[in-house]
């Protein structure tokens, strides 16, 4: 085994950058694999042997094994929120829960006017806040890889587009039912029904627990993914 | 020897087994681990490892780990908890299915052959 020289090392990012690759996990493993190849060759191989691997690593390999590993960590996403939602099924948690909502419904139906709608807009300003968080802190550990190979396409963690899709996807929910009618309507009477304000309550309590648990899954996987 | 199809079956077993045995690897590590236990007879490709990584790492079996190595990123992969269950489970199954392959290859053999 040797190290490649600077002029090896070019080659190779070169062809990585080629490849417009958009999943930081998926570059990472095939630019490691490349160079942990090569450097088991001579330099008089070297062409010969990354002509090889180019032929191996063609679109029609890496783009599937990109988009599957996105379907891939959607799926662990899911697992892992999944695990912490049952975690949560024991009856300590569920009368503490119940408590929190019980105090929250409370200070809700004491709040009047504006304050009550910023109300439900604050944990969705939180949720954002977060999301920028997350996303920064991801950027930061993928720019650091773009840098060394020399990439400056769009590369971003498979991680990182799929909590960006569920986030976008609470926030879609959010406008669907909060403030799309505000635009359409001009305060309608069911806005002051009780059906529809327990319903966006029972609303807000699942997009905090989802957010609670898409957070819980990052934590998890901040530690070991490039998010 | 072309035994690829032969080794897609229980290519995830191989993963298995290798990281019980070593505590973490990466990709290109795996495919030359195979190389030289096998002689050079079994070569896992990189269109075959790379996905059943990924699916054993959902599935919950592998984790994962990012380490600067050099002046590059490496991913290194490693049991959990479940997955070191399931190598046991996946060992059995296989030696199972290797002695009734046995079995009908050389019917002479007595019944209670075992590998």
């Amino acid at each position: 085994m040797r190290q490649l020289s600077e002029k090896e090392v070019d080659q190779v990012k070169k062809a990585i950058a080629y490849k417009d690759l958009t999943s930081a996990e998926i570059l990472v493993e095939i630019y490691d694999h490349y160079v942990s190849h090569l450097e088991t060759f001579e330099e008089a191989d070297f062409k010969d042997e990354l002509f090889e691997l180019e032929q191996k690593f063609r679109y029609s390999y890496y783009n599937p094994l990109q988009e599957n590993f996105e379907k891939t960590a959607k799926k662990e996403l899911r697992k892992i929120q999944w695990s912490i939602c049952k975690s949560y099924l024991s009856w300590p948690k569920i009368i503490f829960t119940a408590l929190v909502v019980i105090i929250l419904t409370l200070i809700f139906d004491n709040l009047e006017g504006k304050t009550k709608g910023l109300a439900v807009i604050y944990p969705m300003g939180v949720a954002v806040l977060l999301f920028g968080l997350i996303a920064l802190k991801s950027y930061l550990k993928v720019r650091k890889i773009k840098k060394n190979i020399g990439i400056a396409s769009k590369v971003q963690s498979s991680f990182l587009t799929n909590l960006s899709l569920q986030f976008q996807m609470i926030l879609g929910f959010f406008n669907l039912f909060v403030l799309i009618p505000k635009i359409f309507f001009d305060n309608p009477i069911w806005f002051e029904s009780t059906y529809f304000i327990m319903a966006s309550f029972l609303f807000s309590l699942f997009y905090i627990g989802y957010l609670f648990s898409l957070i819980e899954a990052w934590k998890v996987k901040s530690k070991t993914a490039l998010i | 020897m072309s035994n690829n199809n032969l080794i897609k079956g229980s290519l995830q077993t191989i993963i298995l087994k290798l990281l019980e045995e070593n505590e973490k690897m990466y990709g290109y590590e795996i495919t030359q681990r195979v190389k030289e236990l096998t002689a050079g007879e079994i070569k896992i490709t990189e269109g075959a490892l790379y996905p059943a990584l990924h699916k054993l790492e959902a599935e919950g079996l592998l984790s994962t780990e990012i380490q600067q190595v050099d002046n590059r990123v490496r991913k290194y992969y490693s049991l959990t908890k479940d997955g070191q269950k399931e190598v046991t489970s996946k060992m059995s199954e296989l030696q199972g299915f290797v002695e009734n392959l046995q079995r009908i290859l050389t019917p002479d053999l007595k019944p209670g052959f075992n590998i």
